[in-house]
């Protein structure tokens, strides 16, 4: 095989890539669109947590309801408390949120947001009212201290960063992911053009006059795909990184340390993923006639590739001896690991030499499509 | 120059069973000469000129072109042929100097060599006022003449044309021409497919009649009028057709090609 051919295919493919406005939006989409949806959404978010905060509950109280607990509401700046004995079937709830009456027994009216949000604050502040009162009671009784020692457990986390355990999972979970999806959406796009689209624009009798084998070609192309996939999925994540920052930023309390090999991992896991996509839809592709055609295969194969990685997002889904078994979701476990600070090599090297395997196969069965002139020029007579 | 020996491509039809597109097809082209493949559509020229490009393998046969046999060396094949067809479409984000960069690449020509020829070939077809403009932004003739330019990159000896007037108006029609006769007067030797039969008659040193896959005959045009005692050109291929020839092809070897050789002026 000889690499100046496969190169200057490699090049051309890109350079045609790149100056094809339709596909760089594709691509660069992300970048342009993503930091803006998260930032309406956190915005939007944060005036309606705002609004929530901000939103006083209009409480009546019967009088029958306890000295101290009628205190204890009025002392919260969120509630406005009217002491009203009144008919809990007349109540209007569109004036008051809700009606508390002895025992204590709170009556809401579901159809109203306001009246549920208000029950649930209740719930809170009565369980803290009896907290209170439960100490204040048992202090004056100076048992106190020998009732806390029987009945409270204490728990500590030894990690010392709890907060930054739980953005480390996140990032875990999502890093991974839009890696690989986006790099499955890249690797689609560009694929069908790569082996449908030239056989529709004819450009590929063009190449097959020229001597370079077709081995050469189809390598070529399948580089050039799996960079496109490999540049879709960072360009996703460049994208995601100031929104990680700012979110760490509003959290002090948590520090986000990722160490480098985790990317290196991710850069290494990710590669032989991409060949597994590439080879599969440049292979498919060169069944359909048309761009078209290519893509509505693809589609559904797209959506059965998709399945494998939804694992990373899957809740106590751990890396065991079955798992290591099931190409991309083996990768997908690994990765959200190395984020989280647990790096096993061997794990690793199986793992990446497995889909190693794979990708070698998906790679032989594409080249086998691309060399068959029943493929290539269809089985009807010229 | 070409020595095509019993080429043969059988397709499979789910539908229709297995079909032969070219059907143990023999000639003989001679160096300097333009050689026209002359037949309706379907008649198989273009996958009998695929065959001999190394773009598709045939079922039987094979043919040394330029001392090169197809079946073993297609390598040295396309390295010695230009090949141009109706399919042989460019890369429309390409420019034509980077489209003449990009094949040359793969003829293993020096660098500083390409380079120069890229500029003859440039200034030779007129191309400098498009040469840097991509090629979906150019008109039919420019790409046409992008198109013959990858063809010359290399300076093939022999050049192998599909049908390469189809669908183009006369003036686009015109450079091809005037492509083909100044390449003769070079002394390549051209081989070239078309179903226009005035277009073969005014070109052509010698024509092979084809007709399903069937090569009826493969002589000079005063050769057909003598052995078939007819003038125009169309009233001797239809001659043939009539003549059930292509529904035997062992019979044709005996009683037109003399065995399958070729009886035209070399």
């Amino acid at each position: 095989m000889a690499s100046h051919k496969v190169y200057a295919i490699f090049t051309k493919e890109m350079l045609s890539l790149f100056r094809d406005k339709k596909a760089l939006m594709t691509m660069l989409l992300p970048v342009l669109i993503y930091p803006v949806m998260m930032l309406l959404f956190l915005g939007v978010f944060n005036m309606v947590d705002q609004d929530r905060e901000e939103q006083a509950f209009k409480l009546y109280v019967n009088p029958q309801v306890s000295e101290g607990l009628i205190d204890y509401l009025k002392s919260d700046k969120r509630l406005e408390v009217t002491i009203q004995d009144a008919v809990v079937a007349n109540i209007d709830y569109e004036a008051v949120d809700g009606y508390l009456m002895e025992g204590p027994k709170f009556y809401f009216h579901s159809s109203f947001k306001k009246s549920i949000d208000l029950g649930e604050h209740l719930k809170t502040s009565y369980l803290e009212y009896v907290e209170s009162t439960r100490t204040e009671a048992l202090k004056d009784l100076k048992v106190f201290d020998a009732y806390n020692g029987l009945v409270l457990m204490k728990q500590e986390d030894i990690s010392g960063n709890g907060d930054s355990r739980v953005l480390s999972m996140l990032l875990g979970m999502l890093v991974p992911y839009m890696v690989v999806l986006y790099g499955l959406v890249g690797t689609f796009t560009l694929s069908s053009d790569l082996s449908a689209g030239e056989k529709e624009r004819a450009t590929l009798e063009t190449i097959f006059s020229v001597p370079v084998k077709r081995s050469e070609i189809i390598t070529g192309k399948l580089l050039a795909c799996v960079a496109v996939g490999i540049l879709s999925g960072l360009i996703n994540l460049t994208a995601m990184f100031p929104l990680v920052l700012a979110l760490a930023s509003s959290f002090p309390a948590m520090e986000l340390t990722v160490s480098v090999w985790a990317f290196v991992l991710l850069l290494l896991h990710v590669l032989p993923i991409m060949v597994i996509f590439s080879a599969v839809f440049i292979g498919m592709g060169m069944f359909a006639r048309t761009y078209q055609e290519s893509q509505s295969y693809g589609s559904l194969v797209m959506i059965l590739l998709m399945v494998p990685t939804y694992v990373v997002i899957l809740p106590d889904v751990q890396f065991s001896g079955a798992m290591a078994f099931v190409p991309i979701s083996n990768a997908m476990l690994l990765m959200r690991d190395a984020i989280m600070g647990s790096i096993n090599w061997a794990q690793t090297g199986l793992v990446i030499g497995y889909n190693i395997g794979i990708a070698a196969i998906a790679v032989a069965a594409m080249a086998w499509v691309f060399t068959s002139d029943r493929v290539i020029f269809g089985g009807d007579s010229a | 120059m070409i020595e095509v020996k019993g080429l043969t491509k059988t397709f499979h039809d789910k539908k229709h069973g297995d079909v032969k597109a070219v059907n143990h097809v023999s000639f003989s082209v001679n160096a300097g000469e333009i050689y026209g493949l002359l037949g309706p559509n379907g008649a198989g020229k273009t996958t009998l000129l695929r065959m001999l490009a190394t773009i598709m393998s045939p079922t039987e046969g094979h043919a040394i072109i330029n001392g090169c046999d197809t079946s073993t060396d297609p390598d040295g094949v396309k390295h010695a042929i230009g090949f141009l067809s109706g399919n042989t479409k460019l890369y429309k984000k390409l420019t034509p100097i980077e489209t003449l960069r990009f094949f040359g690449k793969f003829y293993n020509i020096e660098k500083s060599v390409l380079e120069s020829r890229i500029q003859h070939i440039i200034k030779s077809l007129d191309m400098e006022d498009f040469k840097n403009r991509v090629v979906e932004k150019l008109s039919t003739g420019q790409v046409q003449r992008t198109s013959i330019a990858r063809c010359l990159i290399h300076d093939p000896q022999v050049y192998m044309l599909d049908e390469p007037t189809l669908g183009l108006d006369i003036l686009t029609s015109r450079t091809i021409i005037d492509f083909i006769k100044s390449e003769k007067q070079r002394g390549k030797t051209i081989v070239f497919s078309t179903h226009y039969m005035e277009e073969a008659d005014a070109l052509c040193d010698r024509i092979g009649l084809i007709h399903k896959g069937v090569l009826l005959a493969s002589e000079s045009t005063e050769e057909m009028q003598r052995l078939t005692g007819k003038t125009a050109i169309r009233d001797i291929f239809l001659h043939y057709i009539d003549s059930g020839a292509f529904e035997e092809p062992s019979k044709l070897n005996e009683v037109y090609l003399g065995g399958g050789e070729s009886h035209g002026k070399s």
